[in-house]
């Protein structure tokens, strides 16, 4: 049965455009657009304060609330991608902060070493998880000269895999517990005021980068990882798993490496948001970003990643956490409106992935 | 007892282009145990389904007990006094052996489940199957073989006329299969007629009194089975004009370029085996007997438990999937679907992945157009039709999807490629395509491993045949001199007389 090759000469043009809308990424983006559009025209018309939304001012205040999801949301989109799940950033967020303000503060460390304990929160974090989930093989040499009594269980007990819904979920709490427990009931961790905010780095006051930190650092994570996942072999190895992990690993891709990855990379960059509030919001605190886990996988799925493997985004993830952000903003400047949040974000979810749905239905008959 | 409780009149069925079934004709005597024997691909299932209700015949008509019936759906057909035992198990893991026998036909009194009364209905069934089990025990914590005698128990429940057994034995152990015997003769003498679908031979000459073999979907004959022999049987199964495209003549003598030395796996154990540059080698063998289990061994995705593989005289028994492909192994799955194609990405990415994990596209960034020259060269030289190679691979027909799956290993050039049943499910067309490539890559100089179901495919394509019997390797033929009969002789009872054995 012949294949009918698609398009003529004038129908390239048409082709071309339709091409570019078959990019989730501008999709979304244009449901950005319209989004602010119409948080626009309502503030405009209710409150006449619609020239404030759009202000730069107001502009920053989204992007920096939107970089702790966007940052987070990368990790799960990648993690989705590979057809897994992680229910962890939250909870690694509140401990990398806690963990950062504590040896900031409490052992009174340098910065940065700080900085970089709180990122090993995200190390061991993505580590375990992977261990967890990933199934793990002696290498041959060793193996042979354990002796059997000895090879035979340790063989079997790291073979284990567990649902990453499970390893993630355990995780979840076991990483939320201990903010708590090196907590021990105090409300939260002051990092801001030893923060040095006026002294002067590379010309700029230290507080004013910290303040934009999170931006550049959502721009450079969002467009590192994108090209990440699209333009290099490993990229296109974790979406190969996604959509067939057997098929993959026939091929010979090194399916136990790439689920490692995700997983690391996830948790490290949950982490990284988690430094961002310790840092900038200058406070540590175990009861942060609860239930984050959800919005966090809500902006990835709105941004193209599909639960069942093989198909999402990273920067579609990252616009997706701008809409959920600008939704948040928008509706705190009308009155009476937050309420309305959590609702307005479990139906975009539902409908856009019913969307998503009919028109994979729609290009499958076409074929 | 010559009264005939089901007669099967000039049945007919296909399915799309396949013609399953073709003017089946054979009656079953009533209380006989009657064998139903044939290839994979003869219409055994077809048949017993038609049976069951399960398909409607194109055309012909079956007949019950004197009356010409029409098997509407299973409901119906268990009705008529027909059950039949699946060689697949289809229960509910998370239920229990009584929940399942009873599983749509529950006992009630007065609107509740009776309980009781199933329970010990249950008991009564296990202990006529011989299963020492308490009928509240999950069947997940069971083993395929109990689990297979559990789905025996329950169509023995229902009181059948006539019990059908689809290759009953095939996942049960000896003591399984001592139990299945039993059973079947105390059926045998309360009067139950047995149908008894199986290819292996010995239980039949054991068990049955009378044989029906199919071919190719037509009836070949129906015997009584003291009146033949083993050889008669596979003869008739078998027998059909070859169709030999013109053989290669010349003598291939290469290097060795695989050799396999006492491996054992899951499935199989103690094969040894060779192939040479230039060579194509076949594995023939019965569903089951091993064959898939040991090219995956072969290849890396199974891990092996005893023996060495070397490629090229290099050892890669301990290498990694990845390992095996660097040094030249590629590997055509079974299972194109499932083992083979990754529906999410496009046919550009699903022809270069094994390049993207060599790393031979880039280090790290992947070089676009280098992927597109390579892609767009694997579509031409197996001529797949495709609109571009950015089209989905679901949009691609069975035949073009295997060519996919064969096309992806074709930059790489392999030394061994080996392939798993690499025409099934394809239009004729693209199988002609298929067996000339598999020759010009042996002409090129590699070495082709190919499994086969279909004696005509690996009798034409191979210059050297090993044949698998219950994970062992029991024979190897010549693929010029070798015959069908010879090859199933050996696949189906392990050991024929015309068999020469390479050392």
């Amino acid at each position: 049965m012949p294949d009918n090759p698609s398009g003529g000469g004038a129908g390239k043009k048409r082709g071309a455009l339709r091409s570019i809308l078959a990019y989730r990424e501008f999709s979304v983006f244009m449901i950005l657009l319209l989004e602010m559009a119409v948080f626009y025209v309502i503030i405009e018309a209710k409150f006449g304060r619609g020239l404030y939304f759009i202000k730069l001012d107001n502009l920053m205040l989204i992007l920096r609330y939107s970089s702790f999801y966007a940052i987070a949301a990368v990790g799960a989109a990648m993690i989705i991608i590979s057809f897994g799940i992680d229910l962890s950033p939250g909870s690694v967020m509140a401990l990398t902060s806690v963990v950062t303000g504590y040896f900031y503060i409490n052992l009174d460390w340098p910065l940065f070493p700080s900085c970089l304990a709180g990122l090993g929160v995200g190390v061991c974090c993505g580590a375990l998880a992977s261990f967890m989930i990933v199934e793990i093989k002696l290498p041959a040499g060793l193996r042979e000269r354990l002796p059997k009594r000895v090879e035979a269980p340790v063989s079997n007990f790291l073979a284990i895999q567990l649902p990453p819904f499970i390893a993630t979920l355990g995780i979840m709490g076991i990483a939320r517990g201990l903010a708590y427990i090196i907590m021990r009931g105090k409300t939260y961790i002051d990092l801001s005021e030893k923060i040095p905010r006026d002294q002067v780095i590379l010309g700029y006051r230290y507080i004013d980068v910290l303040n934009f930190s999170p931006l550049v650092l959502m721009v450079v994570i969002a467009l590192a990882f994108h090209w990440f996942m699209v333009r290099t072999r490993w990229g296109r190895q974790i979406h190969a798993v996604g959509g067939n992990e057997t098929a993959a690993r026939f091929s010979g891709v090194n399916v136990a490496g790439m689920k490692t990855i995700v997983y690391l990379t996830g948790a490290v960059l949950a982490s990284v948001s988690g430094l961002i509030l310790a840092v900038v919001m200058g406070q540590g605190q175990q009861s942060l970003a609860l239930g984050y886990e959800l919005d966090v996988i809500a902006a990835a799925v709105v941004g193209g990643a599909s639960l069942t493997g093989g198909k999402g985004s990273v920067l579609g993830a990252v616009i997706g956490a701008l809409i959920f952000g600008v939704l948040h903003n928008g509706l705190n400047q009308i009155t009476g409106a937050p309420y309305y949040e959590r609702f307005i974000v479990g139906l975009a979810v539902v409908v856009i992935v019913i969307i998503d749905q009919y028109t994979a239905k729609r290009q499958a008959k076409m074929m | 007892m010559e009264e005939k409780i089901i007669e099967l009149k000039n049945i007919s069925k296909s399915f799309g282009a396949t013609r399953a079934l073709s003017d089946v004709s054979f009656g079953i005597k009533k209380g006989s145990v009657h064998a139903l024997i044939g290839e994979n691909g003869a219409g055994k299932s077809t048949l017993m389904k038609i049976l069951m209700g399960i398909h409607q015949p194109d055309q012909g008509e079956v007949v019950l007990a004197g009356e010409a019936v029409t098997v509407l759906d299973p409901v119906a057909a268990l009705g008529m006094g027909l059950a039949i035992v699946f060689q697949e198990i289809t229960m509910c893991g998370n239920l229990s052996v009584r929940e399942n026998m009873f599983l749509g036909r529950e006992l009630t009194r007065r609107g509740n489940l009776d309980i009781r009364a199933m329970r010990e209905r249950t008991r009564a069934a296990l202990d006529e199957v011989g299963l020492k089990l308490s009928p509240d025990q999950l069947v997940e914590t069971l083993s395929v073989a109990q689990k297979q005698l559990v789905q025996i128990g329950r169509a023995i429940l229902t009181e059948p006329r006539v019990l059908i057994l689809d290759e009953p034995t095939s996942s049960l152990t000896r003591d399984g299969v001592d139990s299945l015997f039993r059973i079947v003769r105390r059926l045998h003498e309360r009067g139950v007629t047995v149908l008894y679908i199986s290819h292996k031979m010995e239980e039949i000459f054991e068990i049955a009194d009378t044989a029906t073999v199919l071919k190719d979907g037509k009836h070949v004959n129906t015997v009584a089975v003291e009146s033949v022999g083993v050889d008669d049987l596979v003869a008739m199964m078998v027998g059909r004009e070859l169709d030999r495209s013109k053989r290669r003549l010349e003598c291939r003598a290469g290097g060795c370029l695989l050799e396999v030395q006492d491996l054992a796996g899951d499935g199989f154990a103690g094969v040894s085996l060779r192939v040479a540059a230039g060579e194509i080698v076949g594995i023939a063998g019965l569903v089951g007997s091993g064959r898939t289990e040991l090219i995956e061994t072969i290849f890396g995705v199974r891990p092996a438990t005893a023996g060495r593989i070397l490629l090229k005289g290099k050892e890669v028994t301990r290498s990694s999937v990845l390992g095996r492909i660097r040094a030249g192994m590629s590997l055509v799955p079974e299972d194109r679907q499932l083992e083979g194609l990754i529906f999410t990405m496009v046919l550009r990415e699903n022809l270069t992945l094994p390049d993207l994990a060599l790393g031979t596209l880039g280090r790290v960034a992947i070089d676009g157009r280098a992927q597109r020259e390579r892609a767009g060269a694997a579509l031409a030289k197996m001529r797949v039709t495709a609109s571009s190679m950015e089209a989905e691979v679901d949009s691609l027909s069975g035949g073009n999807q295997q060519k996919i799956v064969i096309g992806k290993w074709l930059s790489l050039e392999p030394s061994l490629l080996i392939l798993d049943e690499p025409t099934r499910g394809i239009d004729v067309g693209a199988k002609a395509e298929v067996h000339d490539f598999i020759k010009a890559l042996a002409d090129e100089g590699r070495a082709c491993l190919v499994v086969s179901s279909e004696l005509p495919e690996v009798l034409a394509l191979a210059d050297r045949i090993y044949v698998m019997h219950m994970g062992e390797l029991k024979g190897e033929v010549s693929g010029e001199s070798a015959t069908e009969e010879q090859i199933m002789g050996i696949a189906l009872a392990g050991g024929g007389q015309e068999v020469r054995l390479e050392a």
